[in-house]
């Protein structure tokens, strides 16, 4: 009996794998700039969600509860790894040797993107969330709201507030626009 | 650069997707600066947008999947290992404690099937005066009380209380039967049991006498009248 059920909730698990392993891996890369360690985050998030699935009563915020738990995981991660670049730049000298970069990263190395990037990392972390769903494809207004639990209002009024931001710290990088 | 009194306005309207209002149109047409800083504006938050899109909708590696399926089934197996190891330790744990309550249940029966054979090979046909000895338990247990080590139960039978027609069932060495037997006839001529050994004479046994201890009198001297001797 317990194992029907382990099953059951194995294939219903499954079948919303294929809907939100995208949305957790595109929120962590949104966090992290990086795809391989977003793919490393969006695994542990959905092994994570799978553990817990049993527990989540309301099937139909699995993929809010997804989104949620694969942006902590991010975030945690970004952080220890800046903790860690911090303390190799103390260790290491000269200081502080910019990562190497990935083939996908310099097939889209951009200038633009890359202080783009910056800023959205610079963002606070509700903006940033809201921000990075709003530019997902497929998520309207109100399924954002109804992911991240706030009202439509709110999700409009964080969206054009983190643009504004976004601009004031992209507006001396405004030429590059023209190189893209 | 744009007029700093439609500065704010002329950002806003550029973030929003919406059309600039009356007001804001009407300068715009007229002033060539703001008209200019109003597209570089709109062109800035076009390519956010576009570079938000970029960054968003970054292509998921095939491998996600496969690793994602393949962590499952690991944590699956993980689980389920889990659950059948604690069922073999259950049904082991189960066995054991069978074994031994079954074995714990065997040898009280053995026993107590060894005891009653030991009864009735060891106890002789009762006597007429056996008898009379076992058909009365108080004076018996008197007796055995005196006897010392000389009349023993069977530990077995004491411990359990068993009785045959009412009356405990004692073991007796086969050595002491006769002695028994004679003790308890003895017991019955005199209703008092002498002790083995020989009855102490109670004239040997005097009252012990003791002289009333002599206490002298206290001298009381004053500590001026011995100060003065």
């Amino acid at each position: 009996m317990r194992e029907a059920a382990r099953t059951d909730a194995r294939r219903e698990f499954e079948e919303r794998l294929a809907e939100c392993g995208p949305l957790a891996f595109r929120v962590a890369r949104g966090v992290l700039r990086n795809s391989a360690d977003a793919e490393d985050v969006a695994q542990e998030a959905l092994l994570r969600a799978y553990k817990s699935f049993h527990r989540l009563r309301d099937r139909n915020r699995f993929s809010a509860w997804l989104v949620r738990i694969s942006f902590r995981l991010a975030l945690d991660r970004l952080r220890s790894a800046k903790r860690r670049e911090r303390r190799d730049a103390l260790w290491s000298q000269p200081a502080h040797l910019p990562r190497p970069a990935t083939a996908e990263d310099v097939a889209a190395s951009n200038q633009f993107q890359g202080h783009l990037e910056r800023a959205l990392e610079e963002l606070p972390e509700k903006l940033r969330l809201v921000l990075l769903l709003s530019a997902m494809d497929g998520y309207t207004i109100e399924e954002i709201a109804g992911i991240i639990g706030v009202p439509v209002g709110t999700v409009k009024s964080r969206i054009f507030i983190a643009r504004k931001k976004l601009a004031e710290k992209l507006r001396c990088h405004a030429n590059t626009i023209k190189t893209r | 650069m744009p007029c700093e009194y439609y500065k704010d306005a002329l950002i806003d309207a550029a973030a929003s997707s919406v059309a600039p209002c009356e007001r804001l149109r009407a300068h715009l047409a007229e002033c060539l600066p703001c008209r200019e800083a109003f597209i570089k504006e709109q062109s800035l938050f076009a390519a956010i947008d576009s570079g938000l899109h970029t960054a968003a909708n970054t292509e998921v590696p095939p491998s996600l999947f496969s690793s994602v399926r393949v962590a499952l089934e690991q944590e699956t197996s993980r689980n389920s290992g889990w659950f059948s190891d604690a069922l073999i330790l259950a049904t082991a744990a189960g066995i054991v404690l069978a074994v031994f309550a079954a074995n714990t249940i065997r040898r009280t029966k053995d026993g107590r099937e060894r005891a009653n054979i030991l009864v009735k090979t060891i106890v002789p046909p009762p006597s007429p005066l056996s008898q009379e000895t076992m058909q009365s338990p108080d004076r018996s247990a008197n007796s055995s009380r005196s006897m010392g080590s000389l009349i023993a139960r069977s530990p077995a039978a004491a411990r359990r209380g068993e009785t045959v027609g009412g009356v405990p069932q004692v073991l007796v060495p086969r050595d002491q039967d006769a002695l028994l037997a004679s003790y308890a006839k003895q017991w019955y001529g005199r209703k008092h049991a002498p002790l083995m050994a020989g009855e102490v004479p109670s004239a040997t046994l005097e009252p012990l006498q003791v002289s009333p201890i002599q206490i002298p009198q206290l001298d009381v001297k004053s500590l001026a009248e011995q100060g003065s001797q």
